[in-house]
């Protein structure tokens, strides 16, 4: 299981709690919901960084109703939150000075790197209290732990797939049922979709480290590997034939069929202006990106859906990329500290009339709601969590029936030194992207060589 | 009663006087100015020398800041100048360089001459030529990111009603870099025009007189009267210049990150990305100690440069 590169700003239940807006739904009884935890009984300050930032001034009200119900039934806790959205690099920056908030919303690539860093505490014990800590699978129990010990609580998972834009591809005279299973499917339609309608069939994330996130995703398609071995024994090996054939795809559909946008830089938010708003039919994207495409781009959620990602048809490796969010909790504190961390992590993000009554909400706002989520949970707890997305979606969830069911197995991210591997991948992109005589075994020798270096040096 | 010592009884002078008095004759001169200058003093100790002493000791370190250093003698040094990519951002910022002289040397030059020759209005036209440089970069960022667009930017769509198709901009490696020149120049040429007008307006005005006397024309005062005056602070900004464009960071870091495939990579933005991005610390200071070493050079002739042009006006 896996994540987004840093930086970027996936939504998922975050998402339904954070925007909706104060629809004159009083939210009652959150002090009845903030005693389910029980109070730890001693003074405590803890900081977070995931307060919403006050250009949403809706969702902080939503949030802070929520901190302020917790403390008034966990009597001498304090909560701290600020609207830091996390990065890698100013954490680990923080982390070296030894001022990152206690607890931390962090993607699924780094909690490995925390560990091996001594950045996050072990929280073994706290996690074990808590109900729902064994529903949870054992691949998304393996993203925060290390030798039998748990470091963080996943809470939430996506997969990549294919989003598609319903109506141009019923203009290229696709059919929305029908979607393409190789990568030679998939380049027929950007091109039928390009030559029909003038639209580019596909935007490819290429900056800020989402180009190598977007490779690695094709490169498993192809049942390609990124590294072997682990720790400081890790190699890099993404200058495979795997890569090599999908690169020279994404090349031949840029400048052979001109079904690729046309821009070599494209970020995270780029690519979501750039499909929401039309001017692209096809992005890799997780599902939990359609409330942003709603609330930022005012995409129609009833235009949108999602396949599987295609395959390789030479050598399919039956998987995608799925990633998500995690809590961490600061190495160095107290007990007293950590306890009442997760304790409020219990309570805001896994007690199950909490996440229904935020559901509630952002239904009742007209937020996007029942979008499939990654599994990371098993038995009556998940069970209960879909029942809940269920009974309130609002969303054409049948747009979604083929990347839901898909079967593909999940594939976690490489462990070690993520988010650099992706930035040394990301101007291997650019460059495929951005001439049509560009070598991608070249490019991919240089990178992987560059990437080998600094994890030889164990930076 | 008056009692005289003997020269042969008298006590040779103690070491403790020996730089007493010249000790206390210097703090009565200097006392006063040590004084005040206390304060720059720890400032700058606090913050610019020891992080300098610090990141030169780093830069032999093998140090994450988790748990206790390790010295690796030159190993950073060696990992730095192995990275093929040290080279490209050293040629990237040799080419910003010298796209900056030919673009952003130039053109404040001629703004000064050509502000510098208009009768009326020369305030307004300071004016407006220094907005941009108070212009917070980060909006300076998000106003050239919107019109180098390639789809819907202003520029773009400017090019399109003379028939003109719409350039790569930012997106083409061969168009990155001088893009990002023009934004730098843009941002900051404001401050360069107003010296050189100072500088202009401080030529003897009877050299003009006596050279529209013999009938010269306008160019011919700019070329034999005007840029000859100039010369030494033209020189003393041109090595500003190449030193400030050897340490581009904003423009490529929020444009572009160091792309289209590393085009506009500069030496700073590895030095961070070192740093930040690999969590490298002894590389990314192994490689500021390089890059210091190569601005003392500079410097070097920045001072040269300044002190022949104050003998000169002298």
């Amino acid at each position: 299981m896996a994540s987004r590169p840093s930086g970027t700003s996936p939504l998922s239940r975050r998402a339904l709690m954070r925007n909706a807006a104060a629809a004159g739904i009083s939210i009652v009884g959150l002090d009845l919901l903030a005693a389910c935890g029980g109070s730890s009984g001693s003074n405590v300050t803890f900081s977070t960084n995931e307060l919403p930032a006050a250009s949403n001034p809706a969702q902080v009200k939503i949030y802070q109703n929520y901190v302020q119900a917790f403390e008034q039934n966990h009597k001498g806790v304090h909560i701290n939150a600020l609207a830091d959205a996390y990065n890698t690099q100013t954490y680990f920056t923080k982390a070296a000075a030894r001022s990152q908030e206690d607890l931390v919303d962090a993607p699924f690539t780094d909690p490995q790197l925390m560990i091996a860093r001594g950045t996050v505490a072990d929280i073994s014990s706290q996690a074990k209290q808590q109900s729902f800590f064994n529903s949870y699978t054992q691949s998304a129990l393996a993203i925060a732990s290390s030798g039998g010990k748990v470091f963080g609580l996943p809470y939430a998972g996506y997969q990549l797939g294919l989003m598609f834009n319903i109506s141009l591809i019923k203009a290229a005279g696709l059919d929305p049922n029908t979607p393409p299973k190789t990568w030679d499917d998939f380049r027929a339609y950007a091109k039928q979709i390009a030559s029909k309608t003038g639209v580019p069939g596909y935007v490819e994330l290429t900056n800020q480290n989402t180009g190598g996130w977007h490779l690695t995703n094709w490169i498993y398609t192809g049942g390609g590997d990124l590294e072997s071995g682990s720790g400081s024994s890790a190699k890099a090996v993404f200058s495979n034939d795997v890569a090599v054939a999908w690169l020279k795809n994404l090349q031949a559909m840029k400048f052979q069929d001109h079904s690729v946008f046309n821009d070599v830089l494209v970020g995270y938010n780029d690519a979501l202006q750039i499909f929401g708003t039309g001017k692209a039919a096809m992005v890799v994207e997780a599902s939990d990106t359609l409330p942003a495409l709603q609330t930022a781009y005012q995409a129609d959620m009833k235009n949108i859906g999602l396949w599987p990602m295609p395959q390789s048809p030479s050598n399919p490796g039956n998987a995608t990329l799925s990633g998500g969010h995690v809590y961490v909790f600061k190495a160095g504190d107290s007990s007293d500290v950590l306890s009442a961390a997760v304790d409020w992590a219990s309570y805001y993000r896994f007690d199950l009339t909490v996440i229904e009554n935020s559901t509630v909400q952002a239904a009742a706002s007209g937020l996007p709601v029942g979008f499939p989520t990654a599994t990371i949970f098993t038995g009556s707890y998940q069970e209960q969590l879909l029942g809940i997305s269920k009974k309130y979606a609002n969303l054409p969830v049948d747009n979604y029936t083929l990347y839901a069911n898909s079967g593909l197995s999940l594939r976690p991210e490489p462990p070690v030194q993520t988010q650099a591997m992706y930035g040394a991948l990301d101007s291997v992109v650019q460059a495929v992207l951005g001439s049509g005589s560009a070598e991608p075994q070249a490019e991919l020798n240089k990178a992987q060589q560059a990437f080998q270096a600094t994890l030889s040096s164990g930076g | 009663m008056v009692t005289l010592k003997h020269p042969a009884l008298a006590q040779p002078e103690t070491r403790t006087t020996s730089w007493a008095r010249p000790l206390a004759r210097f703090m009565q001169r200097n006392g006063a100015g040590l004084l005040f200058l206390t304060p720059a003093i720890l400032v700058f100790a606090f913050f610019v020398w020891y992080p300098m002493v610090y990141g030169f000791v780093l830069s032999f370190q093998k140090n994450a800041f988790y748990g206790t250093p390790s010295f690796v003698g030159f190993q950073n040094y060696l990992f730095v100048l192995h990275d093929f990519n040290f080279w490209t951002a050293w040629r990237n910022s040799a080419l910003y360089a010298l796209y900056g002289l030919l673009i952003g040397y130039l053109i404040p030059i001629v703004l000064a001459v050509v502000i510098n020759e208009v009768r009326r209005g020369q305030g307004y036209f300071r004016l407006a030529f220094y907005l941009p440089v108070i212009v917070p970069p980060i909006v300076t960022v998000f106003l050239w990111r919107y019109l180098y667009e390639h789809d819907g930017g202003l520029i773009n769509s400017l090019l399109s009603l003379v028939h003109i198709g719409p350039q790569p901009w930012l997106q083409s490696p061969g168009t990155a870099l001088p893009s990002l020149v023009i934004v730098t120049t843009w941002a900051n040429m404001g401050g360069t025009v107003l010296i050189y007008l100072a500088a202009l307006q401080g030529i003897p005005a009877q050299l003009y007189e006596a050279a529209e006397i013999d009938g010269s024309t306008v160019w011919q005062r700019i070329r034999h009267i005007t840029l000859p005056q100039m010369r030494g602070i033209m020189l003393i900004l041109l090595l500003i210049q190449l030193i400030a464009t050897v340490q581009i960071f904003t423009e490529p870091y929020t444009l572009t990150n160091g792309g289209p495939d590393h085009a506009t990579l500069t030496v700073m933005l590895m030095i961070y990305q070192y740093a930040f991005a690999s969590g490298n610390f002894g590389a990314a200071s192994a490689l500021g100690v390089i890059l210091f070493l190569v601005l003392v050079v500079l410097s070097l002739g920045y001072f040269g440069i300044t002190r022949r042009f104050n003998r000169g006006v002298e």
